[in-house]
């Protein structure tokens, strides 16, 4: 028997082990794995320190003495260049060839490091399917007490399989006792690294054992021993279990009472029986040095070598007595064959389940059954042991039970009496036919159709745990006892497995806990390289705000270069996108490693955050107020509950000139800061805050005692309890603003003075101008009246134009200021309302003819046929406020419409009532009156909402280009609105700018009594006022011209005198029929003239006052003097004419004829023909037109002037003729304003008119005419 | 003969404006052939000339229209003569068709269509004439 029986060639070497070194003593590398040479890259013969160094090795270039030591020890090789693998093994020194063998399994982060170096996982499956797991454990450096326990449980494990497995190779060779003794010992040494090994055999008679093969110091190496020892069965360790054929393991023999010391080296001892067919024949005895060596792992080893070996020595004990059984040694070997097998696919095979259906079919052929299965027990839900089949390997042709329910679940009491066996890890061997017919199973084992069949019971953990059974179908199979040996073996085995199994499983929970963290765990080595990464620190890789070089090069690599064997924590915080972590990275106790442990604490950084925030806010908004108060200078003053000073700021002292010190804990009504609020708070308490205003303005004395306005401001002062401690005042200087503003107020008054001083001023100055303006519009007309050339004619009608308006402006002020100081009353009569808005019309009537206008009127069939009333006030309203609709209106129409406000319409009634001025409730409700309504509607320019606000203010218009397009004074609505309120009436406007306005005036009217209207006053002229005698005073001599110029249309005898002295000087002698009266003259004044005409002279003749003073009270006083009448100068020649007339005694005027007076001072000189008819007769002949323009033009004067010498002549009849003969082309041209004179003259006779009449008419004719061929001239002529 | 463009017409007025007025009224219906004349003188001077239409102002200063229009007649009775004249004058106006005039216009707005209306009955009596000549003129000697 040779001691070196494992010899392997580098094929087979490499098959094992890839990942294999072979060291000669130069440190060459003379062979190597596979799969080491292509990840490092390796070739023969290159020197191995160059390559690698040994981690746990401080000297970098270790020798080959170096490498022995460390034989046996697990040590770490670490490429020099390749740093992603290191190799994790051992050095096993071989004495004969001198070299060094490392083994190593590879350790690396992760399958994609290895993938590329183009290694598949499934290289690295031989070594074992814990690999990895092993490799994960490593690197969490979760080497707890419990994880070293499983590791060593896995190793131990994984080393007893490999080992057994070599073993039952190796056993398979060995023939002679010694050679299968001295294998055991030499697997033992090898395996289990132990000191001491014997093996004892027992002897022919079976009463001593003798010492067989040894190992170890002691026994040095020894295959055979010369002089064996004996020992008696019975006698101390090895003969006590040689007697009980049971193992006994002492951890330390010291505390051992029947161990016997007589070697103080030997403190472990482990004594294992060898038993074939239930007869012990032999013990393996080891021993070690130290205490606690052996494990219980160890002892199953043993018994496992010493099942293994106890046939094989059996047998060689046999054939050492040429008791030689052939067939059951074949069998005997075919089935050690299969075991062999069965348990290297265990050892082998990474999926644990194939591992076992292969290992269950290797085993059934081996041993020839039919079928091979494996129970385990379980608890059901009744908490009750039940066994089920797990796994199943069938031989051909027989029926797989997989699906068989029968044989999933069965109790154990199916076992009846073999339980117990079972329970004490017995196998039991059943005969089908044998068995009794109660037997419980026997059904199910009949359904199965079993003759014979093996339970081979396995336990793990010292537990009862399941069964392998072999059932065999044909035969009534018996057993033999090496057989069983080898499949209780085979069970043994599969306890190991299923303990490696179990612990690979734990060892994975536990692997795993760390890697389900939420929290990312990374792990980087030293250069910051990241080794290892859960889920979430891969997150946070990717995180945002992080940066572009990436959370490696941001933290890691700085962090890696902080650690030094001193400093082993870091605390530190980052952001990730929106998350922030706080993190903890610690140097591994190796300092191979930084684990870096991250700790999401998102939502308390937020929460700081927001309070940073928060306080940052508050901060700067303190700031900002602080600014504030500084900048604006505001003082700044706080009291207490009692008025008590407390403080004031810097402000507050300029201020006031009193520094804190001065102030401080006196009260404010003390040093006159009292204010209306201070005031209020020492009467009724601080509440008294609630009630008052923001802010006052005080008078207040400072230090200096100077009066100075303040401005004060108090609000609540709050503690930190939210009590109201006191108030806060703000102080701020007003002096200067209320200085400015107490002028402002008096520079107001006095305009107010001014203003109503600049109104009489304007009234008296008005009658100054009204004077001589009466003589520069009296000239205008006349002059008017005479033949003048077109440009002269020009001239007067700009002039007349001024001067018209400047006796409006002077009018209207007067009117104002009458209104004003209650001159103006009214003077109601009976009119018709038809007829006063016919007037209206007829008076717009000029100004609309040459607009594109239609003036529409609508009187409501409700109205009332008469009212009583102001008529001409009204008609001054209506005049007004029409007169601007015609004058802002280019196009489109102007309604003015009539009707009655209905009161018993709610809505109507309100809305007139809301627009109502004043005074409403005197006249409404009165049934006597009616409330009226006008509504003038126009599409003109409109107005802005602004202006209508200011529109019925003096001098307002809208802008002043308005004044300048339409001209107006701006007082006609300011009057119109005076004289609507004056009758208690209202007003109401309504304007859009661009679109139209409508205006709605009521007025509360009496209804009046239609018979009672007077009928249109006529001008009357009549022959009989030839004769009559008129005296006009007047001191004025151009005004005297004027009255003159009008009289004469009269025909009457004018007496003219300067003044009232002289005026009562002629009417003492001469009688008149008429006196017209100026009243303010030197000498005698108009007033004393009448009275003394009056009182002293009692002469009754009529006196017409004519002044241009307009005032009421003048009037009043005239009248009252004993004038009968007044006229206003400037006049009109009608209105003089109309008084005139209207005193005359009619009696003595006799007849009364209407005339119209032409008015021949219109302002607005329209066009006066119209060539329609003659332009349709034409037919687009310009020719006909122009020649007939030609003749009208070229005829017509000789006409007029035949006429005139016809008039002068008296020649009636050719007159009337000569009328007749220029009627056709006066209505051809359309001149229609004389149509009806020219019939009137052709039909003139003595009884229906008077000459002088003849002569206004020709007059009139004549001016019309000329007029027309100044304008065809002008317009017409091509 | 059928045609206001072939009518002869002359016109007499004093009043040279509506002389004119009265031209442009008949040449706007398409007369061409139209003469005026200022007084009846003129007028009767040109009778040689054969007119078919006279239109003659009634009142006129040197000769009056009616003395005209019997100067005509004497003339030649075929001339139809129509009275122009003023709204005081119908009664005169009426009278003048006794003396052989054919019709009378008033003056004023409608005179346009007044015209228009007589020229047309003119022509229409012209056309019949003309069919029925020797019974027309037959009938005509019946009254002389």
């Amino acid at each position: 028997m040779n001691r070196k029986s494992i010899i392997f060639n580098i094929e087979q070497l490499n098959r094992l082990f890839p990942f294999y070194l072979l060291i000669d003593k130069q440190l060459k590398i003379l062979s190597f794995g596979s799969d080491i040479g292509s990840i490092f890259k390796l070739v023969e013969q290159s020197k191995f320190s160059s390559k690698f160094h040994i981690i746990t090795l401080e000297n970098n270039n270790p020798t080959f003495k170096d490498l022995m030591s460390l034989t046996g020890q697990k040590i770490i090789l670490k490429h020099k260049t390749e740093n992603l693998i290191t190799l994790q093994g051992q050095f096993e020194y071989f004495v004969d060839q001198n070299q060094i063998l490392f083994i190593g399994t590879p350790n690396f982060n992760s399958l994609t490091d290895l993938s590329l170096k183009k290694i598949i996982s499934f290289d690295l499956d031989t070594q074992g399917q814990n690999q990895e797991l092993l490799k994960v454990i490593a690197n969490q450096e979760l080497i707890t007490e419990d994880t070293n326990k499983i590791l060593l449980t896995i190793h131990q494990q994984k080393e007893s399989l490999i080992g057994i497995n070599n073993f039952a190779a190796n056993m398979l060779n060995q023939v002679t006792i010694d050679e299968i003794v001295w294998t055991i010992i030499e697997d033992a040494i090898s395996r289990f690294g132990l000191e001491d090994c014997v093996v004892y055999l027992i002897d022919e008679n079976k009463k001593n054992l003798i010492q067989r093969s040894a190992y170890g110091e002691k026994q040095k190496e020894a295959h055979q021993i010369l002089n064996p020892i004996k020992i008696k069965i019975g006698d101390g360790i090895v003969g006590r279990v040689a007697l009980t054929g049971k193992p006994i393991n002492i951890r330390d023999t010291t505390k051992s009472p029947e161990y016997i010391i007589d070697d103080k080296e030997r403190y472990s001892e482990l004594a294992v029986p060898i038993i074939a067919n239930d007869e012990v024949i032999g013990v393996i005895d080891s021993e070690h040095s130290a205490k606690n060596f052996f494990t219980d792992q160890h002892l199953v080893d043993f018994t496992i070598i010493a099942n293994l070996t106890a046939i094989k020595i059996r047998n060689a004990i046999a054939q050492e007595k040429h008791d030689s059984i052939e067939e059951s040694v074949l069998r005997n070997i075919k089935m050690l064959k299969g075991v062999a097998q069965a348990t290297e696919e265990l050892v082998s095979n990474s999926n644990f389940v194939t591992a076992i259906e292969k290992g269950l079919e290797i085993l059934g052929k081996a041993v020839g059954v039919d079928r091979a299965y494996i129970y385990e027990n379980t608890l059901n839900s009744k908490n009750k042991i039940v066994t089920s089949q797990r796994y199943e390997w069938v031989s051909l042709g027989i029926t797989s039970q997989k699906s068989n329910d029968r044989i999933q679940n069965v109790p154990l009491e199916y076992f009846e009496r073999f339980l117990p066996l079972l329970y004490e890890n017995k196998t039991i061997s059943m005969v089908v036919s044998e068995l009794e017919s109660e037997f419980p199973a026997l059904e199910i084992l009949n359904s199965q159709s079993i003759k014979s069949l093996l339970i081979v019971p396995i336990f793990h953990r010292n537990i009862f745990w399941g069964f392998i059974g072999y059932d065999d179908c044909t035969t009534e199979r018996k057993w033999a006892q090496d057989e069983l040996l080898l499949l209780e073996n085979f069970a043994k085995s599969f306890s190991g497995a299923l303990e490696t199994a179990t612990a690979a499983k734990e060892l994975k929970d536990m692997a795993l806990f760390p890697l389900e963290n939420p929290n990312p765990v990374v792990r980087v080595n030293l250069k910051g390289e990241v080794i290892l990464i859960n889920e979430p620190g891969k997150e946070l890789r990717h995180a945002e705000g992080i940066g572009n070089t990436g959370i490696e090069e941001k933290i890691y690599k700085r962090l890696s270069n902080k650690f030094n064997s001193k400093n082993r924590v870091e605390i530190f915080e980052i952001t990730a996108g929106k998350k922030f972590y706080s993190a903890e990275a610690i140097l591994s106790e190796t300092n191979e490693y930084i684990n870096i442990y991250f700790n999401d604490i998102t939502i308390r950084k937020e929460g700081e955050k927001a309070i940073i925030q928060s306080n940052k806010q508050l901060k700067f908004q303190e700031e900002k107020y602080r600014n504030i108060i500084s900048n604006m200078n505001l003082g700044l003053l706080e009291v207490d509950n009692h008025d008590t000073i407390q403080f004031c700021n810097q402000s507050f002292t300029e201020i006031s000139g009193f520094s804190l010190d001065e102030i401080k804990g006196k009260k404010t009504s003390n040093l006159n800061f009292t204010t209306p609020i201070t005031r209020a708070i020492q009467r009724e308490g601080i509440n008294s805050l609630k009630n008052n205003p923001d802010s006052h303005e005080i008078l207040a004395n400072n230090k200096n005692g100077e009066a100075r306005w303040w401005l004060v401001s108090y609000a609540y002062n709050y503690n930190d309890e939210n009590k109201v401690v006191g108030s806060i005042g703000i102080y701020l200087d007003i002096t200067k603003q209320k200085k400015l503003e107490i002028d402002l107020e008096n520079a107001l008054l006095k305009s107010q003075k001014a203003s109503e001083s600049k109104e009489l001023f304007l009234a008296n100055m008005s009658h100054e101008i009204r004077t001589p303006l009466n003589g520069i519009i009296g000239m205008i007309r006349e002059l008017n009246k005479e033949q003048v050339s077109q440009k002269q004619k020009g001239y007067l009608k700009s002039a007349m134009k001024a001067s018209r308006h400047l006796l409006s402006i002077v009018n209207n002020i007067l009117e104002i200021t009458k209104i004003e100081t209650g001159e103006l009353n009214l003077n109601p009569i009976h009119f018709s309302v038809q007829e006063l808005l016919n007037d209206v019309v007829s008076i717009l009537e000029p100004q609309i003819k040459y607009k594109d206008i239609i003036l529409n009127i609508c009187i409501d069939k409700n109205v009332p046929k008469a009212f009583e009333a102001d008529e001409l006030r009204i008609r001054q309203i209506l005049i007004n406020l029409a007169g601007n609709a015609v004058k802002f209106t280019d196009k489109g129409e102007i309604n003015i419409d009539c009707s009655l406000v209905n009161m018993t319409d709610e809505h109507g009634c309100n809305d007139y009532l809301a627009s109502c001025t004043r005074n409403c409730d005197l006249v409404i409700g009165d049934e006597n009156h009616t409330h009226l309504k006008f509504t003038i509607r126009d599409t003109g320019v409109g107005m802005n909402e602004q202006f209508l606000s200011h529109l019925f203010e003096k001098f307002q218009q809208e802008d002043f280009t308005i004044s300048r397009k339409f001209g107006g004074t701006g007082l006609g609505l300011f009057i119109t609105k005076k004289l609507i309120d004056l009758m208690f009436g209202s007003i109401k406007v309504r304007s859009t700018k661009g679109k139209g306005t409508e205006i709605d005036v009521c007025l509360p009217l009496p209804v009046g009594d239609f018979s009672k209207v007077k009928q249109k006053e006529t001008f009357v002229i009549d022959a009989s006022l030839k004769n009559a005698k008129v005296l006009l005073v007047e001191d004025h001599e151009i005004n005297r011209a004027v009255a003159t110029n009008t009289l004469s249309l009269l025909e009457v005898d004018i007496t003219e005198v300067e003044n009232g002295q002289e005026a009562v000087a002629l009417l003492k002698e001469y009688s008149f029929d008429l006196i017209l009266m100026d009243i303010q003259m030197p000498i005698m004044g108009g007033l004393e003239a009448t009275n003394i005409i009056r009182n002293e002279l009692k002469i009754e003749t009529p006196i017409i006052a004519l002044s241009a003073n307009a005032f009421k009270s003048e009037i009043d006083l005239c009248i009252k003097t004993g004038m009968n009448d007044y006229v206003t100068k400037p006049f009109e020649e009608q209105e003089l004419i109309r008084v005139i007339v209207k005193h005359f005694n009619l009696s003595q005027v006799g007849k009364i004829k209407e005339i119209a007076i032409p008015n021949l001072t219109n302002e607005d000189k329209d066009t006066l023909y119209d060539l329609k008819m003659l332009k349709e007769l034409s037919r687009g002949n310009t020719d006909f037109v122009q020649k007939m323009l030609h003749l009208f033009i070229d005829t017509t004067p000789i006409y007029l002037e035949e006429m005139r010498t016809f008039y002068d002549t008296k020649d009636i009849a050719s007159l009337k003729n000569l009328a007749h003969k220029m009627k056709a082309s006066i209505d051809n041209m359309g001149i229609n304003s004389i149509k009806q004179d020219i019939l009137d003259v052709e039909y003139y006779n003595q009884e229906n008119g008077s000459l002088k009449k003849m002569n206004l008419l020709i007059k009139k004719i004549n001016k019309v005419l000329l007029e027309v061929i100044n304008q065809l001239k002008e317009k017409e002529l091509i | 003969m059928n045609n206001l463009k072939e009518l002869k017409v002359f016109i007499v007025d004093d009043e040279i404006y509506y002389l004119n007025i009265l031209a442009q009224h008949i040449q706007n219906l398409g007369c061409h052939e139209v003469t005026l004349f200022t007084n009846g003188a003129d007028c009767l001077a040109e009778l040689p000339e054969r007119p078919d239409v006279i239109f003659l102002d009634y009142r006129m200063d040197t000769l009056s229209g009616f003395d005209v229009l019997k100067s005509i007649k004497r003339y030649d009775s075929d001339i139809f003569i129509v009275i122009i004249s003023g709204q005081s004058d119908i009664k005169v106006a009426v009278d003048s068709l006794k003396y052989g005039a054919f019709e009378y216009i008033k003056k004023g707005d409608m005179v346009g269509d007044n015209i228009e209306n007589v020229l047309e009955r003119i022509l229409e009596v012209k056309s019949l004439l003309n069919q029925a000549k020797p019974n027309l003129l037959r009938k005509l000697f019946q009254f002389f």
